[in-house]
């Protein structure tokens, strides 16, 4: 068993909160997310049993939204916006910029196992552009210093 | 239902309301192309070939809709002008259908589905002949050692998703149609992929429709596919050999042999889903183990010989028989799933040529085969509903029935009922069925306490004045008697006798009495029930109490049984009844047919029969489709008694377990192999035709009982079947009905009256089953994709589900017997003991077991007695 007890009674109580079943799986999904970081196949069974419902309905949702990472990611997983207003705010290069310092490819992660670069559309925050997101955070207004900043707070902190 | 009108293509038509226009125009047969579309399914307008121009009337004028309408999803309204084939519409399924084709692989000539697929034939139709999509097509590579990126993703199902145009018929059916979770969508957009949950495969029973009904070739059959090109073979109509519902299929034949067999969808049965017994369970047809000739036995072996000299060899013993011992010294024992002009061929000849009327076809129950005087008086030998009734129903109390195995097209119209109209299920038994996938509440009861069961709740329902005196047409002084009459079925006797709650219990009540229109549903643990009368009779009064006698979509019914279980009552297969179900008091028709007949005294039913075999009174006797030795419940009896018989003649189309103790083997063709009809549970008479030769120099039994009558000098004159027909068809007594071919295509409908006779509630009594001191009770029925015996497991596609048999017991009785699964366990008690693997069930009672009845290596039987109501047995590790 790969989810944590606490896991479990949070989604047997997200559960209880909807008439149907099968609309808490999104809730207990981010919850198993929250917990391992990513998702597979064996942790949907884990998911549906907790809610009761299929895996099958748990597996659909899950890998019809992107953004739950299906593959182990670093600590930190950073999220380049390169959609319109990132990417003519200079997106692509901030990412390659990324990728370069951290010393990764789109998708792995890195040695010290703290990061993990990706891109992603839209996050909703083209007024600020370009922008990233890591982990539950925005980072806004981005350039390559500020972005040297986040990564040292970050590893400091570990 | 409103009527409206509308013009289509100029065309006026005229339409119920609620329709879509695309029903309108494929009803009145104006073609529109689809993909996602199905009949059984709701519209979801996701391919867009069916787009159609719309104008309809608004203030007086005709006014065009600005956008081309999915057909499929817009409903048909009064007025409503529609093209389907204006330029504009072609323009834009061209458009569609370069977008479809953009992704799908052009594999056709090595597709499986190519000449009978819906995507290939619309782009003959509508499509471009050129792309301009230049890019690389998407591509799942499935299995990576294919070079077809083909993945099984089930026993039966294969699955190219590279063809997939994302219809999604084949998921909404397994969800909204069978309430299975073994197959869904997953990922997104064009990369959406067909797959089973992780770890899973797509093994439900009504597997096959995804196959059938996948437009493109994204989902294809293993038994099937590349075997033969669909245009090299010919279909021909039939009926599914299993069930009592009676499914219409139609098989593929390429140089006579089947390679396949698929849906004829007939609405008002099957609605174009058969399940997987139907669809795979052709195979027998084709097995090694077909019988090819006649067999003699001759020192003590059986070996191969001649119709002539089999037929010689019978005569010639029926002669002998006659003479020493009288007619009565033969008997016949028929199976459930012959032709009606076998039953009525086999009839003619042992009731008129021979002249003995000791015909049965009940070999499946200990005692008491007949229903008593009280059950007939309220009409609950015939079910009085059909499957379509059911979709009407809003609550369903099924007890004593697994229906999803037994009876698995009626169990699918249960789901369309609580699907669409969302009818409440209940479901009563003694231990967990598949059904419950669905089903509202499900009540785990003490085996055999359902006497108690139903006496109780009707007892609880008179009790808390939960009933409409008015519905129920009960008045106080019955209401009071019945309390009297039925003391011993106090709630709390009731709940330690069932093991339910008290709450439990009353809540069922309330609920019975709550809803209107209830179909009270029993099957084969009712059928083979010791106290079979009583329940019937319980749910009869539990249908008076909540008044559910009368009417088209509620009442009792008794199901389970063969593919013509219904034939053998209607064509006479029974000691004191003649075709068409006559008593031998309106024999005189029949006379005038067939000559003299014994009507003074009705022959011996199974009972009698085997009694008499025992004590040497009958010497010479018939077993036709019929392994008596498999399926009588009492393994011992069975065999001690057939070997006592001077002269047995089997017939059948394979060598069964009784046919090798026989001493004439007559080899029988299958329903393939000649025309026939059967009759299912709800009374309607469906032809299959002859689809392949003989196997073989195997006939069909109504030929081989016509030859040996012209034996006997009473040459019946019978060449072919329809011979057969055309000479009981008086006796249906309807119109223009004298010939097979003027059968109703869909099948002729018995008129039924569809209400019950009031003949008020009836206390019955629980009686104290015998049994041997044991502690495990032995039940049994079908296991996964399998049906009765001999056939289903000489179909390699069903083996494929399950192979092998077991022994089915609780979890914590195999912990406290550190047994694990797959490890052989042993039942025995005094009659015999089973080996087989041991399957833990979760779910089971911790004092019952269960064993499938289909393997014959593993033979449920031998731990039946017929001297007890009840099989206990001990469990034993090995």
């Amino acid at each position: 068993m790969a989810l944590s007890t606490e896991s479990i009674d949070a989604i047997k109580e997200a559960a209880a909160r909807y008439p149907h079943k099968k609309s808490a799986i999104l809730p207990a999904l981010t919850i198993a997310y929250r917990q391992i970081g990513y998702l597979y196949d064996d942790l949907y069974i884990e998911v549906a049993d907790a809610i009761g419902v299929s895996p099958n309905e748990v597996a659909s949702a899950a890998t019809f939204y992107t953004m739950f990472p299906k593959q182990k990611v670093g600590k930190y997983l950073i999220q380049v916006c390169t959609n319109i207003s990132c990417g003519l705010m200079g997106a692509e290069s901030l990412k390659e910029y990324l990728l370069k310092k951290l010393n990764v490819k789109e998708g792995g992660i890195s040695e010290d196992g703290l990061f993990t670069v990706v891109s992603v559309e839209c996050l909703g925050s083209c007024t600020t552009a370009p922008m990233m997101q890591v982990n539950q955070t925005y980072y806004e207004n981005l350039t390559k210093e500020k972005v040297d900043e986040i990564l040292n707070d970050l590893r400091e902190k570990g | 239902m409103d009527k409206i009108k509308l013009k289509i293509d100029g065309i006026e038509i005229e339409t119920e309301k609620g329709k879509t226009v695309l029903e309108a125009a494929l009803e009145n047969g104006i073609d529109i192309p689809v993909f996602c579309y199905h009949p059984c399914l709701k519209s979801i307008g996701a391919c867009r070939i069916c787009l159609v121009e719309i104008a309809s009337p608004r203030g007086g004028e005709i006014v065009p809709w600005p956008k081309l309408q999915a057909s499929c999803a817009t409903a048909a309204t009064e007025g409503m002008e529609v093209q389907t084939k204006s330029e504009r519409v072609v323009k834009a399924r061209r458009g569609v259908l370069e977008f479809i084709l953009a992704n799908h692989p052009l594999d056709c000539p090595t597709c499986d589905k190519g000449g009978e697929c819906p995507l290939q034939d619309t782009t003959f139709k509508y499509g471009l002949d050129s792309s301009r999509f230049d890019e690389r097509k998407r591509r799942f590579s499935g299995d990576t050692d294919s070079t077809f990126d083909d993945l099984q993703i089930g026993p039966e199902v294969i699955r190219n998703q590279n063809r997939c145009i994302h219809c999604y018929r084949c998921t909404r059916l397994v969800e909204e149609r069978f309430f299975e979770q073994d197959l869904g969508h997953y990922q997104r957009g064009a990369f959406t992929e067909i797959l089973p949950p992780p770890g899973g495969e797509i093994r439900n029973l009504y597997s096959g429709n995804v196959v059938e009904y996948c437009p493109v070739g994204a989902l294809t059959n293993r038994d099937w596919r590349y075997k033969v090109r669909v245009w090299k073979t010919v279909e021909f109509p039939t009926i599914c050999r299993y069930c009592s519902d009676g499914c219409n299929l139609r098989v593929s034949v390429f140089r006579n042999k089947i390679y396949r067999a698929q849906s004829r969808a007939n609405w008002s049965i099957d609605e174009g889903l058969p399940c997987d017994l139907g669809r795979y369970g052709y195979q027998f047809a084709h097995h090694d183990d077909r019988l090819t000739k006649p067999m003699i036995r001759k020192d003590d072996e059986l070996v191969e010989s001649s119709w002539g000299e089999a037929l010689t060899v019978i005569k010639n013993k029926i002669d002998e028989t006659v003479k020493s011992r009288g007619s009565s010294g033969v008997a016949c024992l028929v199976g459930e799933s012959l032709s009606n002009e076998d039953y009525y061929t086999i009839g003619r000849f042992f009731r008129s040529v021979i002249g003995t009327n000791s015909i049965d076809h009940r070999i499946y129950r200990k005692k008491k085969l007949s229903f008593g005087k009280d059950v007939v008086e309220r009409e609950l030998c015939w079910n009085k509903l059909d499957i379509a009734d059911l979709e009407n129903a809003s609550q369903f109390f099924i007890v004593g029935s697994d229906l999803h195995s037994e009876n698995p097209i009626t169990a699918l119209r249960v789901l369309k009922a609580k699907r669409y109209s969302n009818a409440r299920i209940m479901l009563l038994n003694p231990l967990p069925t598949h059904l419950n996938r669905a089903a509202d509440e499900e009540h785990i009861y003490n085996a055999y306490s359902e006497v108690f069961l139903l006496q109780g709740l009707a007892r609880l329902i008179v009790e808390s004045k939960l009933y409409d005196p008015e519905k129920a047409n009960l008045r106080e002084d019955e209401a009071k008697l019945f309390l009297k009459e039925t003391a011993e079925f106090e709630l709390k006797t009731v709940s330690e006798k069932t093991g339910l709650a008290p709450v439990v219990l009353e809540a069922l009540a309330r609920s019975l009495c709550k809803t209107e229109k209830t179909v009270f549903i029993s099957g084969e643990n009712v059928r083979i029930h010791y106290q079979r009368d009583p329940i019937l009779i319980a749910l009869y009064n539990l249908a008076k109490l909540t008044g559910n006698l009368n009417g088209n979509s509620c009442g009792v019914l008794l199901l389970g049984g063969e593919s013509n279980s219904m034939g053998c009552y209607l064509f006479g297969m029974r000691p004191d009844r003649l075709p068409y179900d006559k008593p031998f008091e309106k024999a005189e028709e029949l006379k005038a047919v067939w000559g003299d007949i014994a009507t003074d005294q009705p022959g011996n039913d199974t009972i009698d029969i085997l009694q008499k075999i025992n004590d040497e009174k009958i010497e010479c006797a018939f077993l036709l489709g019929l392994d008596a030795v498999n399926h009588y419940p009492d393994s011992e009896f069975i065999n001690r008694t057939l070997s006592k018989l001077d002269f047995m003649v089997v017939a059948d189309l394979f060598l069964t377990d009784t046919a090798r103790l026989a001493d004439v083997v007559l080899p029988i063709s299958s329903h393939f192999e000649t025309d026939g009809t059967f009759v299912n549970w709800e009374g309607v008479m469906q032809k299959y035709t002859k689809s392949i030769k003989n196997i073989g120099e195997s006939m069909p039994l109504w030929q081989i009982f016509a030859k040996l009558s012209a034996m006997f000098d009473a040459d019946f004159k019978f060449r072919t079947a329809d011979d057969v027909f055309r000479q009981y068809a008086p006796m249906i007594g309807r119109d223009g009905i004298s010939r097979m071919a003027t059968l109703p295509e869909k099948g002729l409908r018995f008129e039924k009256k569809k209400e019950y006779r009031d003949a008020g509630l009836m206390a019955v009594s629980y009686r104290q089953p015998s049994s041997e001191e044991l502690p495990l009770t032995v039940l049994s029925g079908n296991g996964d994709h399998h049906f009765s015996r001999n056939f289903s497991t000489r179909c390699e596609s069903l083996n494929n589900f399950l192979a092998d048999p077991y022994i089915a017991i609780n979890d914590k009785l195999a912990e406290d017997m550190t047994i694990s699964e797959g490890d052989l366990i042993k039942l025995e008690n005094s009659s015999g003991k089973i080996v087989a693997k041991a399957l833990i069930w979760q779910n089971l009672p911790q004092d019952v077991v269960f064993v499938p009845d289909n393997f014959l290596e593993v033979k449920v039987n031998s731990v039946r007695s017929k001297d007890n109501d009840i099989d206990k047995v001990k469990l034993v590790k090995m």
